[in-house]
């Protein structure tokens, strides 16, 4: 491919999930400065990897490159504290009760009430989540992607990204619980 | 099926993961049991909550930051000189007529490319003028701006901060200059900007400072090369303060 062909294939198919490549990057980081270069790096390595894009499934093509470089960089950050790899079996034993059993209220929709605060609340709560959670909701709530996308980008098997999807959104519950969140 | 069998598929259900017969079964208990319906929506209600709340936009600047790099890295490579290829054949006097003509022709487009890369400097100073693009690290300790600049440039800068002699360092960002990565270093003086470029140049000396001066435009740049990297001055700075602040670059000065 001539390096012009190359180039304006790549900004036309990759470039426009920008948006996309930043916001998962900044949640998964964790800061501004972090994901924008992880953003840069990513597309860099994307379009340098670009003659092995299949043409197919874009978004996940650089969502995954964009997640992958985040751990490289979270790691690296963290090199005086290893980070562990994310532990399924004991985040899985957190028990989260169906019903009031211990004693937690679950707010009906009609009792939460709009603050202001909405948006610092909702990162924050969706910062608190394990990095294996956040990204997968990341990827469902902001994305849309479906269950066998995100796991092809995770590296996960289908009926893991359910599960995670489901303890995410059980641990947003309880923190995103007084916020309004119209139903439609 | 029961509520907690409910549960365990209610997500895929959400996420329009289940198979028809499936979904039916999950609407029929929902449509009769008002704890897995309250779930449901509260479910639905954190997805729309994060979804409105939640999502990060990219700085303006990104988009175009990225652009330059990926222009760079594509194809983009500093015009050399073609007079090499030209002395390997021929007469002498035919020699000496190419040798001279050809020097005419590098020194044209030397002088061409000159006038662009001033023109190039101007602008991007201006640019920079602007809102949100001044600085990508705001800091005036040059422990922070300095490492700041690794893995970014295939070089490194020098940066100082010159608070003392009246030229507080702002900060930094990276640059283009005609698709060239470049530092910009980013200090101030009483009111004005200046932006002081950094980038690798091809020449084999050292050049002395020049001067040129866009009077139209009211800027001022001062350039040098020194040990294999090119200085660009730009400011709308008087012309004293500006050889005072080069003066201080080149440490001639304390």
């Amino acid at each position: 491919m001539l390096p012009d062909d190359k180039l304006n294939r790549f900004e036309r198919l990759i470039l426009p999930h920008l948006g996309a490549a930043y916001n998962l990057a900044r949640h998964m980081t964790g800061n501004d400065q972090d994901a924008q270069d992880v953003v840069q790096e990513a597309y860099i390595r994307a379009f340098k990897a670009f003659d092995s894009f299949s043409n197919v499934n874009s978004a996940g093509w650089i969502l995954t490159i964009v997640r992958n470089t985040c751990y490289t960089r979270l790691k690296r950050n963290q090199s005086a504290q290893p980070m562990e790899s994310f532990n399924e079996d004991l985040h899985m034993n957190e028990a989260v009760p169906l019903g009031s059993a211990t004693g937690f209220k679950q707010p009906t929709p009609e009792e939460l009430v709009i603050t202001d605060a909405n948006q610092k609340i909702v990162r924050q709560a969706v910062a608190a989540l394990p990095i294996g959670y956040r990204e997968v909701i990341i990827l469902r709530e902001f994305e849309g992607l479906s269950y066998r996308e995100i796991g092809k980008i995770v590296g996960i098997p289908i009926g893991t990204v359910m599960s995670r999807l489901a303890r995410a959104r059980k641990h947003l519950q309880h923190s995103l619980a007084g916020i309004d969140h119209k139903v439609g | 099926m029961d509520c907690e069998e409910i549960r365990k598929i209610i997500d895929a259900y959400i996420d329009g993961e289940l198979e028809l017969s499936s979904i039916q079964t999950v609407e029929e208990h929902l449509r009769g049991c008002t704890k897995c319906s309250e779930y449901h929506e509260r479910i639905i209600a954190v997805g729309n909550a994060i979804r409105k709340e939640g999502r990060y936009l990219p700085p303006p600047h990104l988009h175009t930051r990225i652009q330059a790099r990926l222009l760079e890295v594509a194809d983009v490579k500093p015009w050399r000189p073609i007079l090499k290829n030209w002395l390997v054949f021929g007469a002498p006097s035919l020699v000496f007529g190419l040798l001279l003509m050809v020097s005419l022709v590098f020194l044209f487009k030397t002088t061409t490319r000159d006038t662009q890369f001033q023109q190039e400097v101007i602008s991007s100073h201006v640019r920079s003028l602007m809102l949100d693009h001044l600085t990508d690290i705001a800091s005036s300790d040059q422990h922070t701006v300095k490492p700041w600049f690794n893995g970014k440039l295939n070089f490194s800068p020098p940066v100082e901060d010159y608070t003392r002699a009246g030229f507080p360092l702002v900060g930094a960002r990276l640059d283009y200059l005609q698709h060239h990565p470049a530092a910009a270093l980013v200090y101030r003086h009483r009111q004005h900007t200046i932006n002081l470029f950094i980038l690798p140049s091809i020449e084999q000396k050292d050049i002395k400072t020049k001067t040129y001066q866009a009077i139209q435009q009211g800027y001022q740049l001062l350039h040098w090369t020194k040990a294999g990297l090119a200085y660009w001055v730009v400011s709308d700075l008087n012309l004293a303060d500006m050889q005072d602040f080069s003066a201080l670059i080149q440490g001639k000065r304390n």
